[in-house]
């Protein structure tokens, strides 16, 4: 049997004309075809109602501000100062230290806490940056990674701290927008997983 | 893209005009309400950001986009749920239930076909395809000044249109989005 083809079958889902008709009414394989189509012009209709706010685009604007492609400014790249594993409490009760690392870009110091999160395979992340001299560093944080595909901000609080929770293990880049600087850690393992799925 | 990774920040917000209510719109279908999918929109413009370079080819992007928005979601409405256990991206992925990531990356394709059709398609097919209730034959060939008997094929002759694209994108962005690369 010859099939509608994809002009034949969005003739049908327009109306459609006698032959398409007796066609649908005998061929199952061409009316999933056109429910298939049916659904996805719901889908269509649905994402067309959406939109970007002026509110949401400001945002938008603010991140591209901030982390996006800046050639006339290079990022400061934090140099690693030390890392420990520290145990807490919460590690104690899971088997795990919490790795605490110290970073120094410029005039900049920062720390970058890991600890198991409440879930299985999730941690939180928190740290802090500081100007020279202990004042805090006023500007956001974002958390960003390639697998697991992650995103995230926050703005520094006044002690210059930033926290983000529920991270999937893997390898991440934590990247500060302070003071018209851009400063980053290019890459922070988290977890055990090592940028590895986990189970 | 070029426009994007260039610094202008008037292409990144062109691009999220265009790519963003399907964003939005994948992240409710995964159960995000109005505050969720607009976090959903900022933690996936943040993946994109970080790999702007990526972009470069788009017909991927719309598949790409999907993908993430749909991880981004399903974490975010997984976690209001406190029983409910947190997936890897990977299992999110393949264990995929009715292949929903395909839809969303179907939606996101369509999306961008409707954005390519001629001005006076896209009017027609908003009109008579998208809005609910949809205008009648007589209402949409008022407003372009054509004849209520022509409406019926040009309908049909927008919808042939909006498929061929889609058709094209479809198969140009195949193979693209992380489920082929898990």
């Amino acid at each position: 049997m010859d099939h509608l083809d994809l002009d034949r079958i969005l003739e049908a889902l327009a109306g459609g004309g006698e032959t398409e008709k007796n066609h649908l009414a005998g061929c199952e394989r061409c009316r999933a075809e056109l429910e298939r189509w049916r659904g996805r012009l719901e889908a269509l209709r649905a994402a067309d109602a959406e939109e970007v706010t002026p509110k949401e685009e400001h945002r938008l604007r603010v991140l591209f501000r901030q982390f996006g492609p800046a050639p006339q400014r290079t990022p400061l790249l934090a140099r690693l100062v030390r890392t420990s594993a520290q145990p807490t409490p919460l590690a104690a009760t899971r088997g795990r230290a919490a790795a605490l690392s110290e970073f120094q870009a410029g005039a900049y110091s920062a720390t970058v806490q890991v600890l198991p999160g409440k879930r299985a395979g999730r941690y939180e992340v928190h740290g802090s940056l500081l100007r020279d001299g202990g004042e805090a560093a006023a500007g956001s944080a974002a958390l960003t990674g390639e697998r697991p595909p992650y995103g995230d901000r926050h703005s520094l609080d006044e002690f210059g701290e930033f926290h983000f929770s529920g991270v999937p293990g893997g390898t991440y880049r934590v990247t500060w927008a302070v003071d018209g600087e851009r400063i980053e850690v290019e890459e922070l393992t988290i977890g055990d997983e090592g940028g590895r799925p986990e189970s | 893209m070029a426009r994007c990774l260039a610094g202008d920040e008037d292409a990144w917000a062109e691009l999220w005009q265009r790519y963003g209510p399907v964003v939005k719109a994948v992240a409710r279908r995964a159960g995000c309400d109005d505050e969720e999918a607009r976090d959903v929109l900022q933690r996936v413009a943040l993946v994109a950001l970080q790999d702007l370079g990526r972009l470069r080819e788009s017909a991927k992007l719309p598949g790409w986009l999907a993908g993430i928005a749909r991880y981004q979601a399903l974490e975010m409405v997984r976690r209001r749920r406190p029983g409910e256990k947190l997936h890897a991206w990977s299992a999110v992925i393949e264990a995929d239930p009715g292949r929903a990531i395909d839809r969303d990356r179907e939606l996101a394709i369509l999306r961008q076909a409707l954005l390519r059709v001629d001005e006076r398609c896209r009017r027609l097919i908003r009109r008579l395809d998208l809005k609910e209730p949809a205008d009648s034959y007589r209402e949409v060939a008022e407003a372009e000044g054509l004849s209520p008997t022509s409406i019926g094929p040009i309908r049909r002759r927008c919808l042939r249109r909006l498929g061929k694209i889609f058709d094209r994108l479809s198969q140009a962005g195949s193979g693209d989005h992380y489920q082929g690369e898990e």
